[in-house]
């Protein structure tokens, strides 16, 4: 569908990135189907139900490649936006130091880093929070639940 | 008769000390989340999934169930005294509820919501006893064909009805579909999108991808600060609604009420669809109608109602057809999944305990939240207080450890940081991820059924369109497909007219 030029012409907005993101995971994912057997109509072998999938993904994100944007439905990035990439870094390295020292320390130090600096908490408040939360957690899920967590740094063990 | 006692073993199970112990914490805490700011009932759901796992199955779901329908409640308290609706379905709340609490009636308002909810919730469990039962009987008919039909249209209908940009939500829908492929195919074993990763032959785990999308989605989502901070709030005032308050709503509530429970049935319809819907007959039928946006009081007797009510209903299909509705109830039934029951037609016959169990239990989950909705208020406006940062930290603690201790593996707690990830990514771009959690549950019931459909056709596709259920099914399908495309159509040619679109971005008209 051609748009008129001028006045409304589609932005090149976010809608646009997930349309092009979506066409190219659409596209790969019906490469990857090929590559496994398709079968017959009569006997589907595994790459049929993905092949559907795949080519239902192109069409959608061509539908909304050519759409007319209203662009209400999109949430700008603002600078408070960058605070992700440090919370999903202080995740990665929690989820890298959990399976090394278990529990308490690491937790401790997670949920502190949230507390402090990423919820403006005061000093008092995000250290006792932090102690109280990770001890709450421990004696919930390794006492009572009895969930082998990787050996701890503090308390030893399994 | 054989529903009434049914009935009364279900109540037998409910009243069980540790289901009597759960379903009050489940509505509790759902009260709770529902007013918390930033944490719905879909990020609650997930979080408890691995706390589930240890429960009876019975048990856990009366506690999910008792979390979903008790979040609905908590989030009327936000909307109207805060104009914060607490989740989607409280938004239409939050026009007329806000205003009466201007007006110095909040009170009034959470009265009435809290009396209509409870009675919408009754009515839709007494409907739910007389349609599921005989609605399973018809089911057990049903082969692969109607399966696919069902799961497809169900699908659809979720996206079509879904609170965002049709387009956008069939993107999200394919991306569950896609997702649930990694793995090994269910019938031949060969390895698909593994990526050569050996952690992902197995195919990748409902519970970290649930927890990693509404979870840790939804509090990277609210880092930018944009929950409930320092909002005046109004003062609660008087709770129990006037007898002309009563008298006036009586109508709201019954037709809330029926709204509800048939909207709830269908695909897609719990919560915002059905509370959407009772605004508007409400002020159609209205002999003041200029009163609404006003405060006015059927504006929220009659959408709390339809939305508690819709609620209920919308276990229906997940509990007699083994197929969920919407993004909750797909937590519900990744819930039941883990448990090692798989709903379906069978599960009124093989798990009564469950079927019955919860529905008894949502009687008495209604009254608790009753209780706790009319003296109790006060208490829960307190919960405003919590700031938003603690609540965050506290939830990605929670969500580490608990994903961890689904199947003691650090594997899954890297697709939990994925998933959230892609989770904020998507709220940012517009994606809602519901549909997509439901597609990912959906997807190999459709795949296997679709390949046992063209296994039993010899490979003639006309088997899903000649089989009279899925026929219908489909042709119903194809027309929820075609009708916003000629709708459409229709407003591009009448665009130049009138230009200026409504900025409420709550719901499609």
């Amino acid at each position: 569908m051609a748009e008129p030029a001028g006045t409304d012409r589609p932005k090149w907005t976010r809608n646009r990135l997930v349309g092009v993101v979506c066409l190219l995971s659409g596209m790969a994912v019906i490469l990857h189907s090929l590559a496994l057997a398709l079968g017959s109509w009569a006997e589907p072998g595994p790459g049929m139900w993905p092949l559907v999938i795949g080519v239902a993904l192109v069409v959608a994100s061509v539908a909304t490649l050519t759409r007319r944007l209203d662009d209400t439905e999109q949430e700008r990035f603002c600078p408070r936006s960058l605070l992700v990439v440090p919370a999903l870094l202080s995740l990665y390295v929690f989820i890298w130091a959990f399976s090394l020292l278990g529990l308490t320390v690491p937790g401790f130090l997670l949920a502190l880093f949230w507390l402090k600096v990423l919820g403006h908490q005061g000093w008092w408040m995000s250290v006792t929070l932090a102690a109280l939360a990770t001890a709450v957690f421990y004696v919930l899920f390794v006492p009572v639940l009895g969930v082998p967590f990787p050996a701890d740094l503090l308390l030893g063990g399994r | 008769m054989d529903v009434l006692g049914s009935l009364l073993d279900g109540f037998s199970v409910a009243f069980a000390p540790a289901n009597l112990l759960y379903v009050v914490i489940g509505v509790s805490l759902g009260m709770v989340i529902g007013v918390l700011p930033g944490l719905g009932p879909a990020a609650t759901i997930a979080l408890l999934l691995p706390v589930t796992f240890g429960l009876d199955s019975a048990t856990a779901i009366i506690l999910l169930a008792g979390i979903y329908y008790g979040a609905y409640y908590g989030g009327t308290i936000t909307s109207v005294l805060l104009r914060l609706p607490g989740e989607a379905a409280s938004v239409v709340t939050a026009i007329d509820g806000y205003e009466m609490a201007r007006q110095g009636r909040a009170g009034a308002a959470l009265g009435i919501s809290a009396i209509g909810s409870f009675l919408g919730g009754l009515v839709a469990v007494a409907g739910m006893v007389l349609i599921a039962p005989p609605l399973a009987d018809i089911a057990v008919g049903f082969g692969p064909p109607e399966y696919v039909a069902l799961a497809a249209v169900g699908l659809l209908l979720v996206t079509y009805l879904g609170t965002r940009s049709f387009s956008m939500s069939i993107i999200s829908a394919l991306l569950g579909l896609f997702l649930a492929l990694v793995g090994m195919d269910p019938i031949t074993g060969s390895p698909r999108f593994t990526l050569g990763i050996e952690d992902l032959r197995d195919g990748l785990n409902f519970v970290p991808i649930a927890m990693g999308l509404f979870g840790i989605g939804e509090v990277l989502f609210n880092l930018e600060g944009r929950a409930g901070a320092g909002v005046d709030r109004a003062k609660v005032g008087r709770i129990l609604p006037t007898r002309a308050d009563l008298r006036t709503s009586s109508g709201a509530i019954t037709r809330g009420s029926l709204l509800g429970f048939l909207i709830g049935v269908l695909p897609g319809g719990g919560g915002v669809v059905s509370s959407l819907a009772s605004y508007g007959v409400e002020k159609r039928v209205s002999k003041h109608p200029d009163a609404f946006g006003r405060g006015a009081i059927q504006g929220v007797a009659g959408p709390e109602t339809a939305n508690n009510a819709s609620s209920t209903s919308a276990f229906i299909p997940l509990l007699t057809l083994g197929l969920p509705s919407n993004g909750v109830l797909a937590l519900i039934f990744g819930a039941l999944l883990l448990q090692g029951v798989t709903p379906g037609p069978d599960l009124i016959t093989s798990h009564p305990d469950i079927f019955w169990g919860v529905i008894a239990s949502m009687v008495l989950g209604n009254v608790v939240l009753l209780v706790l909705n009319l003296p109790l208020v006060g208490v829960f406006v307190q919960l405003l207080k919590v700031p938003v940062g603690v609540l965050a930290a506290l939830t990605v603690l929670i969500t580490m450890v608990g994903v961890f201790s689904v199947r003691n593996n650090v594997f899954d707690m890297y697709v939990v940081l994925a998933f959230g990830a892609l989770g904020y990514l998507m709220r940012k771009a517009g994606l809602e991820p519901g549909p997509l959690v439901l597609a990912f549950v959906l997807g190999p019931i459709m795949e296997t059924s679709f390949r046992q459909a063209m296994l039993i056709s010899n490979g003639d596709p006309a088997i899903f369109v000649t089989r009279p259920v899925s026929g219908t099914l489909l042709g119903l399908a194809v027309l929820a497909l075609l009708v916003p495309l000629v709708r459409k159509a229709l407003r591009g040619r009448h665009k130049t007219a009138e230009q200026s679109g409504s900025p409420t971005k709550a719901g499609r008209p």
